[in-house]
């Protein structure tokens, strides 16, 4: 993988989120075997609605090749500037649409790393962001982050025709975004992810509850099957 | 030549306040023809300025009886600007242009308290491979992280490991009889374009509200463009 840490930091702070490609290329067989094994599909390959297993980490070592990895390492070192620390992982089976949403507006940035184990493009599911939502003083919060929440009511539009990136990804490319930014997927079908969550290490009083407060949340998502 | 008005809703106008940009789709269909020839009439009667990549004429909807009626009639562009800048507003120039190849990322002037308007369209049906507009949404909105990250938009290679069409943003892909309207504030570009593809522009001011928008209109109206 051809990957420079300083420029993909650089594009995170900029945007909150890029896209490696190939970056899990070599293992992506092996997650998907080991995807398996975590989380049973139906025989038809379609559960009726998301399923999550938190703590995958716990139970899929081939995953913590890569959030162990060098490579992760780096970027986190260059995106942090101190060590870091992998404070959640899960699987995911993920059925249909996600709503325009952000994982809250934390002063302390957080970093989620995305390896989508199925194609993704436009129209089957791809995560897409609106960038720079994730820097508080662009103006995002308040208002425009409720327009776009509420896009039909507010904007006349569906939740796919928001004026967003779309990232499409490939099995093996990762996708790494800090989780203020406005993100969403749309038109999709099932997809296999798997996910795994970094924070610098929390040194200040903020730093420290933001992260407490970042580790119990995600856990209570409304829309997840606890399995 | 009949026209009817144009007008924007609600939403479109909330739309264009959050993302900056808001495309109006086929509201000039019936006259496509007719400000295509106007377009080609202007070009072959007044003489045209630029710089490589783009030849234009300045202020070519004054130059053209269809244009001013087309483009500048109090019901057409300068009742779209008013809803979009939520005030009464100026005309303040435009052009046309012919483009040849890139436009890379840039803002048009960096005004803190002047609001801009511009209205394009485009002859040619265009999308991200034949020099559509696109848009980094949200970038109209002063002050900001955009404003500290200038020099990765001007070399996103250099600063970010990007080739400047790589830049993640939103394209408007646009057919002749369209509108785009955007504050010249946001970031735009546009990539791939194939050679010679027709522009016109319009750009409103909302008028002045303080001393600062004041001097800044000036500045703007000073301004010299004959390099468009």
């Amino acid at each position: 993988m051809s990957l420079d840490e300083a420029e993909v930091a650089q594009q995170l702070r900029v945007f909150g989120f890029a896209r490696l490609r190939g970056a899990a290329a070599d293992t992506v067989e092996e997650l998907q075997r080991a995807f398996g094994r975590l989380i049973d599909l139906p025989a038809d390959g379609t559960p009726n609605e998301r399923v999550t297993r938190f703590d995958a980490l716990n139970e899929m070592p081939e995953l913590g090749l890569i959030s162990g990895s060098a490579w992760v390492g780096a970027i986190c070192a260059a995106f942090f500037e101190r060590n870091h620390q992998v404070i959640t992982s899960d699987a995911n089976a993920l059925v249909g649409d996600s709503y325009w949403h952000s994982d809250g507006f934390y002063t302390t940035p957080f970093l989620r790393f995305v390896l989508y184990l199925d194609a993704t493009a436009h129209d089957t599911g791809a995560l897409r962001f609106l960038p720079g939502s994730h820097q508080a003083d662009n103006g995002w919060l308040g208002e425009p982050t409720q327009h776009v929440i509420r896009h039909g009511e507010d904007l006349g539009l569906t939740g796919g025709d928001v004026p967003a990136v779309v990232v499409e990804s490939e099995p093996g490319d990762v996708i790494v975004f800090d989780t203020n930014v406005l993100h969403s997927a749309w038109h999709g079908d099932i997809r296999r992810q798997l996910a795994f969550n970094c924070v610098g290490d929390p040194v200040t009083e903020t730093e420290q509850r933001d992260t407490r407060r970042y580790f119990l949340n995600r856990y209570v998502s409304g829309s997840v099957s606890i399995g | 030549m009949r026209l009817t008005s144009l007008s924007v809703t609600d939403a479109e106008v909330t739309r264009f306040r959050t993302f900056g940009f808001l495309h109006l789709r086929g509201v000039q269909n019936d006259v496509v023809p007719a400000v295509a020839d106007a377009f080609e009439d202007v070009f072959d009667n007044f003489p045209q300025v630029g710089r490589q990549g783009r030849a234009g004429v300045a202020r070519i909807a004054e130059r053209s009886e269809v244009l001013q009626k087309v483009l500048l009639a109090d019901d057409r562009c300068p009742q779209v600007a008013r809803r979009l800048l939520g005030t009464d507003v100026v005309y303040v120039g435009g052009d046309g242009v012919r483009y040849d190849g890139a436009t890379y990322w840039h803002r048009d002037g960096n005004h803190r308290a002047l609001r801009l308007l511009k209205i394009v369209q485009y002859l040619e049906p265009l999308d991200g491979g034949t020099g559509a507009l696109r848009f980094i949404p949200g970038t109209h909105r002063r002050g900001g992280s955009w404003d500290s990250f200038a020099a990765e938009m001007e070399n996103p290679m250099r600063r970010l490991g990007m080739r400047p069409e790589e830049v993640p943003a939103f394209t408007v892909d646009s057919s002749p009889g369209d509108l785009i309207a955007f504050d010249p504030h946001s970031y735009h570009a546009s990539f791939g374009g194939a050679d010679k593809r027709r522009q016109i522009t319009t750009t409103y001011a909302a008028v002045p509200e303080s001393a600062e928008a004041r001097q800044e209109l000036t500045s703007y109206l000073l301004a010299d463009r004959s390099l468009l």
